[in-house]
């Protein structure tokens, strides 16, 4: 963890409980948090809040974490944020559209916290 | 039957015939003689003694009405016999005394004139034209008698002479003897001629009939030949085509009766078929016949044609009362054979014997006829296999049919099945996610209280939010298994290949699985073969097949030791890494061994409760090594521990391993 200044991470989620769960615990572990509801708002709260990670789940209303990810780095503002894909879809291969539409890692929900933490870590550092 | 040589009585006959014309027209011939004898006797009187003279008066001489009254009753009587009873044996012999009493006036008349005893040797010879040497015997005796007397009283009479000796009539009748002699031998000669000519007539008339008879046979038997091949080769069915033979045979031979039974299916008994001539019905005592009874049944047995000629039909024949009664004088059997094969027999009464060509022609008929019956019964074979043929046609056509609409409703029902297999999947990602989600939060939930419980010091609800995390993570591992089995039935599982070092990836694995393995107070035992370098696999996979092993082992074993062996083998000619591992746990029965890789299968339902487990776990491992051209054994008995060995492809995962697995289970 940065001691200057705590990351800010955006966690892009449409169920209200998991956001809720997972943004209390990274917060828990001192990152800032900006929350995004579906791809639309992904997108636009990416370029204005500039987060240094973002957590984007797959399956979003609307514009999907997919095409929320595909935009996200194809804006060359926003192109350098880091972005682990998250999705509770197994039945497809999301690890590969993921990876596709630009995103730097991928992960399953339920996500097994301790994990999700070593990437997020890795992420940030090598940035 | 015609004979060759002429009969007795035909010849007899015929000479008695000659001999009745000879005497008759002889007879005729001395009717003519005897009245011209009388005219000329008359003639002679008037002209060697025309009147008797005394003196001057002269009157007609008494040879004159001698010779007319005389002459008449000797001469008129026989030759009245001549003209009206010819032939009969008193005629002659009339006419044989006639002429020599005749002989004897004519002598008188003349004056005992030698020269007119010839008229006695000239009618003798006449007389043999009878060829009758008794004719000559009264006639001998009236000359002798003649001579004698008329020589002892009135010589002049008869030798012309007024004294005679009383002996000469020997001399007269020794001369009459001595032609009679010849006449005799010629008579003996002429009849034994008329004899041979008789033979010979009665032979000639006996050949120009023989003749006749062989051609009336010939023409008879070309006909019966010809109605026959007409009967065998018109396309009737098989009673009318023999009931045409029977008739034929009837018609042509003068048989009286003529039969032909059929040897039936069973081949024991002959079944009366045509019957022709007497009997025409073939119902009765001889409609069915077994082979070995009766003449019939015999010839059939024999096999040997039966021929019975004679006055009197053999009487071992059953019908011999009936034939004798019928004036049946010939029988003739014969077995009906086509390459000595019996079809039947065909037997022939008749009221005339048969003859050699007869009974050859019978023979060729009989063996026209079992070829017939034999074709016929092929053609009729012929027919049922056609038809069964046809039958089996219908049957193909109906199954061909019915098995294109049973394939046409398989394609719907594939159609169906893969709609719905895609519907399944469909759903169970649809339901995975809608699954996880909540789950996710469950489980971030739980494991935030847990830190919250912790950092305010309340360690008692952290128990609890362990089980709810504990519950989620079992509920996950359920889910994920779930989705694992539907993808390979789906035939939607595939392989992820990588090159990866065996040794770090059970060390990596072992991190995960030794707190698995331990928490049962088990000590793990863990060999690994130095040879071991990498392998082309699945990594995933076979992390988690050793996973769900060693898992399981953990499980099932209670202070006991758990053994990982890796070694490289070969199984069929390839290289293979072998995963073997071995517990001291509760192990199995053969039973539960036999059902352990089915999926939702435990050893036991209660395993579930006392053990925990999805019951998808071995299910799994079966899959994914049979997906990796692996395959996985259990060896186990109850109480005694398991032994689960996994043989993995180092190389590529096309190709089965051990028993052949297919490479995708779908």
């Amino acid at each position: 963890m940065d001691a200057r200044s705590p990351a800010t991470i955006m966690v892009v989620e449409d169920d209200e409980a998991s956001r809720d769960a997972l943004s209390r615990r990274l917060e828990r572990r001192g990152y800032r948090i900006v929350l995004a509801v579906d791809g639309h708002e992904a997108v636009s709260k990416g370029r204005s809040a500039s987060p240094d990670l973002i957590l984007m789940d797959l399956g979003l209303p609307g514009l999907d974490g997919c095409e929320a990810t595909r935009q996200l780095k194809g804006d060359p503002s926003t192109a350098q944020i880091p972005i682990i894909v998250l999705s509770a879809h197994a039945m497809t291969n999301h690890r590969d559209m993921a990876l596709a539409a630009g995103g730097d890692d991928f992960d399953t929900k339920p996500v097994r916290f301790q994990q999700l933490l070593e990437k997020i870590e890795a992420l940030i550092t090598k940035t | 039957m015609p004979q060759a040589v002429p009969t007795r009585s035909r010849v007899t006959e015929l000479f008695e015939q000659y001999q009745s014309d000879l005497h008759q027209r002889t007879d005729r011939l001395f009717a003519g003689l005897l009245g011209f004898q009388w005219i000329a006797g008359i003639l002679f009187a008037l002209w060697i003694s025309p009147l008797a003279w005394s003196g001057t008066v002269s009157r007609t001489h008494v040879h004159v009405w001698a010779a007319v009254l005389l002459g008449g009753i000797i001469n008129l009587f026989p030759a009245a016999l001549g003209l009206l009873r010819p032939g009969r044996p008193s005629t002659r012999f009339a006419i044989g005394v006639a002429q020599m009493l005749m002989g004897a006036l004519l002598i008188h008349l003349t004056g005992g004139r030698l020269e007119t005893h010839f008229h006695v040797f000239g009618s003798l010879a006449f007389l043999a034209f009878y060829r009758d040497w008794r004719v000559l015997i009264p006639a001998t005796i009236v000359v002798a008698l003649d001579h004698m007397l008329r020589g002892l009283f009135w010589p002049q009479s008869v030798y012309g002479v007024f004294v005679a000796s009383q002996w000469r009539w020997l001399e007269h009748a020794a001369w009459v003897v001595f032609e009679d002699v010849f006449l005799l031998m010629s008579c003996v000669r002429g009849l034994a001629e008329m004899r041979q000519t008789a033979e010979r007539t009665a032979a000639l008339e006996q050949e120009v009939r023989t003749r006749q008879q062989a051609e009336n046979d010939e023409r008879a038997l070309a006909s019966l030949t010809s109605a026959i091949g007409l009967a065998l080769t018109r396309g009737t069915e098989l009673s009318t085509m023999l009931q045409q033979c029977t008739e034929a045979l009837v018609k042509h031979l003068d048989g009286g009766l003529a039969r032909i039974w059929t040897l039936n299916d069973t081949e024991r008994m002959l079944e009366l078929q045509a019957s022709a001539g007497t009997h025409t019905q073939l119902d009765g005592p001889q409609a069915k016949v077994p082979i070995g009874v009766l003449s019939v049944g015999m010839i059939a047995l024999e096999r040997t044609p039966q021929l019975s000629h004679a006055e009197q039909i053999d009487p071992h024949l059953d019908d011999a009362l009936w034939a004798r009664r019928e004036g049946m004088v010939a029988f003739a059997g014969y077995p009906l054979l086509v390459d000595s094969k019996l079809v039947g027999v065909m037997t022939i009464f008749s009221r005339r014997e048969f003859s050699l060509s007869v009974q050859d022609t019978m023979a060729a008929v009989a063996d026209g006829v079992a070829v017939g019956i034999e074709r016929k019964r092929a053609e009729a074979e012929l027919k049922r296999r056609a038809r069964d043929l046809e039958e089996a046609h219908e049957i193909q056509r109906t199954h061909a049919q019915q098995l294109s609409a049973l394939v046409d409703q398989l394609r719907v029902t594939q159609r169906h099945a893969e709609a719905a297999t895609r519907a399944k999947s469909d759903f169970l990602a649809s339901m995975s996610h809608e699954l996880r989600t909540p789950l996710n939060a469950i489980i971030l939930y739980s494991e935030l209280l847990q830190e919250e419980a912790a950092d305010h010091g309340q360690p008692g609800s952290i128990t609890d939010l362990e089980k709810i995390q504990s519950a989620g993570k079992h509920l996950l591992e359920l889910i994920n298994d779930i989705l694992d089995l539907s993808k390979i039935e789906a035939g939607k599982m595939s392989l992820s290949i990588e090159t990866f070092d065996i040794r770090a990836m059970l060390d990596e694995l072992l991190d995960t699985a030794a707190p698995l393995v331990q928490k049962n107070n088990n000590r793990l035992n863990v060999h690994c073969e130095d040879t071991l370098g990498t392998m082309d696999s699945d990594l995933t996979k076979t992390r988690q097949i050793l996973l769900n092993l060693l898992s399981n082992a953990g499980k099932f074993t209670r202070d006991g030791v758990i053994a990982l062996d890796v070694r490289d083998t070969m199984i069929a000619g390839r290289p293979c890494v072998e995963f073997a591992v071995t517990d001291s746990g509760v192990g199995m029965t053969e039973a539960q061994t036999e059902k352990i890789f089915e999926p939702f299968t435990q050893a036991d339902v209660t395993t579930t409760r006392k053990y925990g487990g999805t019951g998808l776990g071995l299910a799994l491992v079966s899959r994914f090594c049979q997906l990796m051209g692996g395959s996985v054994a259990v060896q186990s008995a109850p109480g005694e521990g398991s032994r689960f060995v996994v043989r993995l492809p180092i190389t590529g995962h096309d190709s089965a391993v051990d028993a052949g697995a297919p490479a995708k289970v779908a």
